[in-house]
């Protein structure tokens, strides 16, 4: 597809045939964002690789042997400003000398590099002849001759882990292979003094072994940490006491080492903007959200890879590379699912927005008319529930609760009475599921409807539920941070507390209706969730 | 020219990641399991949140096989095992499947294997803590078991919750002289997770954590470590020996670095972290498919010419890292029946 070098006004939507192959933005162009560029390149896809960084390799280098694979378009100092459309037809504004160009993209990648934040402040230490950080000891290692480390026989180099914050296994291996590496010149002895020694990652056991077998001492605290000073020369002296013997310990290291942090790129906060892609507490592109295992985002096409994501060693980066390009292959090929997707009745709609300011996986699309994007949309249904207008229906699944409901009731009118379980689908209605099949006692009078997500439940039905005959609903969520649709579980949790009140005011139990939350694999306290809640509905009538 | 497939050994969370994965990828999957249920350990585990989720990733494991269950395009044999590789033009491997409905040799032919046979938690007998000696020592899968069915840890003994719990890490793991010289990388996480949860529903019950380096997990592991440091007792070392007390206790000896003396502490329950060690069957995979075992026993990440390995087969891996293993054997393999295509 040609770039176009106007930016990105309004533009007639970018048909893609269905024999184009489609094109991938990867941003960023460290290893893991190289790595990805070459699976999909060999897989016959076209992609584009953009960093602002202005010393991109060629796409010559990146592919080894370019015989029958896709193309890939290399776009140095190029920074992403804009971005339009949704899955299989976004619309990427790149920035480059000043031009800007738009670029018809199928999915979005995200794999930006890290950056690394020294602990000189943390530890109070400033840089010296005799103090260092990580990478600038790396930095000197890894430079032509070995006699730039400035060793000589008689030598303490000290390496300070984890005292300022808990580390990585990223860094501790970096730090081990550093120490070992001085270990073996001639008269050095080299010390790691380490808070808790990071080793879960493949072979760090095994690299702490030969560190500590090559010579190298390690003095592990857990209670009291070092004392660290730094003389006006830049001189530092560390007194220490070991945990094991009690013996007190000083040390004036000719270098004194600083371990470093992993931090994401700066780059993400503006993308996390720009692509309307919700990142964690930390800054990277993918909240802790298990369902976003292992590359995805809040949104369908757009990926965060490796550093977009989180820490990783080199070898777990190359992992990640590879999955990611397994993702973007899937995702390529998937046909679109048009079943229990949202649409909006124009005749209906008033323009408030409520959808757009929901929807949790940004599938809305504002034009002269407000529509759900089928592709983009998961079918939590959350705007179902909360549109003022009602003006939002959502296939069968969205049909099914009323549906079940007056079968329930029907089925009920005659019996003992019953109660209402809500369960969302992907977690208390498996584990409701599975405590049947499991075999735990479940009341009498227990009815379980699923719903694609509880945030779709609404307050209309809940209350419908109760008119209906229901002694009691209960509203089964997902954990907090565990929703797939990120805030169903906190929208019905308002719901619930709402109506809670209003059932009050009404004269009625509130505890009719409750919410709790669960996970898949809780048969047993959905089990005794749905019993308590059959007991507690017992007392109010025989009161 | 018959379609090509990807026959993939064992059902655990990484061959189920990898059977969607190839799925979405248009590519047909044969999952061979030897139980009977899908799932492998982690479909045992039962869920760690407290007020909120904290990031375990066993109940993704349920999501992965309802979704692999439902896909017509991926062939589940359980109850089987592979007794026989013919490599040709592609493998013809060999199925023996023993269950109610059948019991004999099955063939199938695949262009693609990927190993995902899982681990074999370490079998603590051999260490000085009383395994199989004392009913109310038992290993951390034990008490993933008894959680998901009590929702509260009880003492195997007489069924009743234990006042005092004790952890033990790095059970079979970091261990020199057993020759383990690897970290299991999800112990530390499972066992602070686990007690997060315990004190919780029970916070009467008293936890004291053993341990030589808390491993971080999790993204935000600072955070998550404050919290909990707080709430139960950690000892920098790991105890000596464990004696059996009145009432079904445990007599625990081990040395305190506060203090540097030796203590010695009743607990009701003792739990071993476990660590994950190469399964039994990967000499019997090296024979089949003439590879090379790792140094630690595990398989190879790339184990040769169209045969590829996912998830803890490989080495100690937690739920994530699995299914990120999975997607990149999922896609080596994709790789290598495209460069196999003949056109």
């Amino acid at each position: 597809m040609r770039p176009n070098t106007s930016a990105a006004t309004h533009r007639p939507e970018v048909c893609h045939a269905m024999n184009q192959t489609p094109k991938t933005l990867i941003i960023g162009s460290g290893n893991c964002a190289l790595q990805i560029a070459r699976h999909l390149s060999a897989a016959g896809a076209s992609v584009i690789v953009a960093d602002s960084r202005p010393d991109i390799p060629q796409s010559t280098e990146i592919v080894g042997n370019p015989t029958g694979s896709g193309n890939i378009e290399i776009m140095a100092s190029a920074r992403l400003t804009g971005c339009t459309g949704f899955v299989n037809s976004f619309e990427a504004v790149l920035a480059r000398n000043g031009q800007h160009t738009t670029h018809a993209v199928a999915g979005i990648v995200v794999a930006e590099d890290y950056r690394r934040k020294t602990n000189h402040d943390a530890l109070g230490l400033r840089a010296s002849k005799y103090v260092a950080s990580l990478s600038d000891l790396r930095h000197r290692l890894t430079a032509a001759c070995p006699q730039q480390t400035e060793t000589s026989p008689g030598q303490t180099i000290v390496f300070l882990n984890g005292l300022a914050q808990e580390n990585t296994p990223v860094i501790a291996g970096e730090v081990m292979l550093a120490a070992r590496e001085l270990q073996r010149l001639p008269g050095v002895q080299a010390y790691v003094l380490t808070v808790n020694l990071k080793v879960a990652a493949d072979g760090l056991e095994r690299l702490y072994h030969e560190t500590k077998t090559a010579g190298v001492f390690f003095v592990k605290f857990s209670e009291t940490l070092p004392q660290i000073e730094q003389a006006d020369d830049g001189r530092v002296t560390i007194v220490f006491e070991d945990e094991a013997s009690g013996h007190m310990y000083r040390l004036r290291p000719d270098l004194t080492v600083l371990d470093e942090i992993v931090v994401p790129s700066q780059d993400l906060d503006g993308l996390s903007r720009i692509l309307n892609v919700d990142s964690d507490s930390l800054g990277f592109l993918q909240t802790e959200n298990v369902h976003r295992l292992p590359v995805f985002t809040n949104r369908r096409g757009i990926l965060a890879a490796g550093p977009a994501r989180a820490v990783m060693t080199p070898a777990e980066l190359a992992a990640d590379a590879a999955a990611a390009a397994a993702a973007v292959l899937a995702r390529t090929q998937l046909p679109a699912q048009i079943v229990d997707k949202a649409s909006i009745d124009t005749g209906q709609c008033i323009r408030c927005l409520t959808c757009l300011r929901l929807c949790p996986y940004r599938s809305v699309r504002k034009d002269s008319r407000i529509s759900v994007v089928a592709e983009a949309c998961e079918g939590c249904g959350i705007c179902v529930a909360e549109c003022p207008r009602e003006a939002i229906t959502m296939g069968e699944s969205g049909a099914f609760f009323d549906r079940r409901l007056v079968e329930v009731a029907a089925d009920a009118s005659t019996a003992a009475p019953w109660f209402l379980a809500v369960c969302c689908s992907r977690s208390a209605g498996r584990a409701g599921q599975l405590a049947e099949h499991m075999g735990y006692e479940l009341p009498e009078g227990l009815k379980m409807v699923e719903v694609p997500c509880a945030g779709s439940l609404s307050v209309k039905q809940i209350m419908g539920a109760l008119a209906s005959g229901a002694g009691g609903v209960l509203v089964l969520t997902c954990h907090v941070g565990n929703c797939h649709s990120e805030s169903g579980n906190l929208l019905a949790q308002q719901r619930v507390e709402l109506l809670r009140e209003r059932l009050g005011l009404m004269g009625r139990d509130p505890d009719r209706l409750q919410r709790h939350t669960l996970a898949a694999n809780m048969p047993a306290e959905f089990a005794d969730i749905v019993r308590r809640f059959g007991q507690r509905l017992r007392t109010m009538t025989t009161n | 020219m018959p379609e090509q497939s990807v026959l993939i050994i064992g059902g655990g969370i990484a061959g189920l990641t990898a059977a969607e994965q190839l799925a979405a990828m248009k590519i047909r999957t044969v999952l061979v399991e030897k139980q009977t249920v899908l799932g492998g350990y982690a479909a045992g585990y039962a869920c760690k949140a407290t007020h909120a989720c904290v990031k375990c990733g066993a109940c993704v494991v349920a999501e992965a096989l309802h979704k692999v269950c439902a896909d017509p395009s991926v062939e589940v044999l359980t109850d089987s095992h592979v007794t026989g590789v013919v490599r040709g033009e592609r493998f013809g491997i060999v199925v023996h499947r023993a269950c109610a409905r059948m019991q004999g040799d099955l063939t199938r032919e695949a262009d693609a294997v990927i190993l995902s046979t899982g681990f074999k938690p370490f079998d603590p007998q051999s260490k000085p803590y009383g395994y199989g000696r004392f009913p109310n020592v038992v290993t951390n899968l034990e008490l993933e078991r008894i959680l998901r069915e009590q929702s509260i840890p009880v003492r195997p003994s007489d069924g009743k919750p234990p006042e005092r719990i004790a952890f033990v890490q790095c059970v079979g793991s970091r261990d020199e002289h057993l020759g383990h010289l690897w970290c299991s990388k999800v112990c530390c996480a499972s066992a602070l997770r686990t007690a997060g949860l315990i004190k919780l529903r029970r916070p009467q019950i008293e936890i004291t954590l053993f341990y030589i380096d808390v491993q971080s997990f999790g993204k935000d592991f600072q955070t998550f470590y404050e919290g909990i440091r707080d709430d139960i007792i950690m000892v920098r070392a790991l105890p000596g020996d464990v004696f059996p007390a009145a009432g079904d206790r445990l007599r625990m000896v081990y040395f305190d670095p506060k203090g540097r003396q030796s203590r010695e502490e009743l607990f009701d329950l003792v739990v071993l972290s476990v660590g994950i060690t190469p399964a039994a069957d990967n000499r019997e995979l090296a024979r089949l498919f003439q590879l090379t075992l790792e140094q630690n026993g595990f398989l190879p990440g790339f184990p040769g010419p169209g045969v590829f390995s996912a998830g803890t087969a490989r080495g100690p891996m937690s739920i994530a890292e699995s299914i990120v293993s999975a997607g990149q054997a999922a896609l080596h393999a994709a790789e290598y029946l495209r460069r196999n295509t003949p056109s």
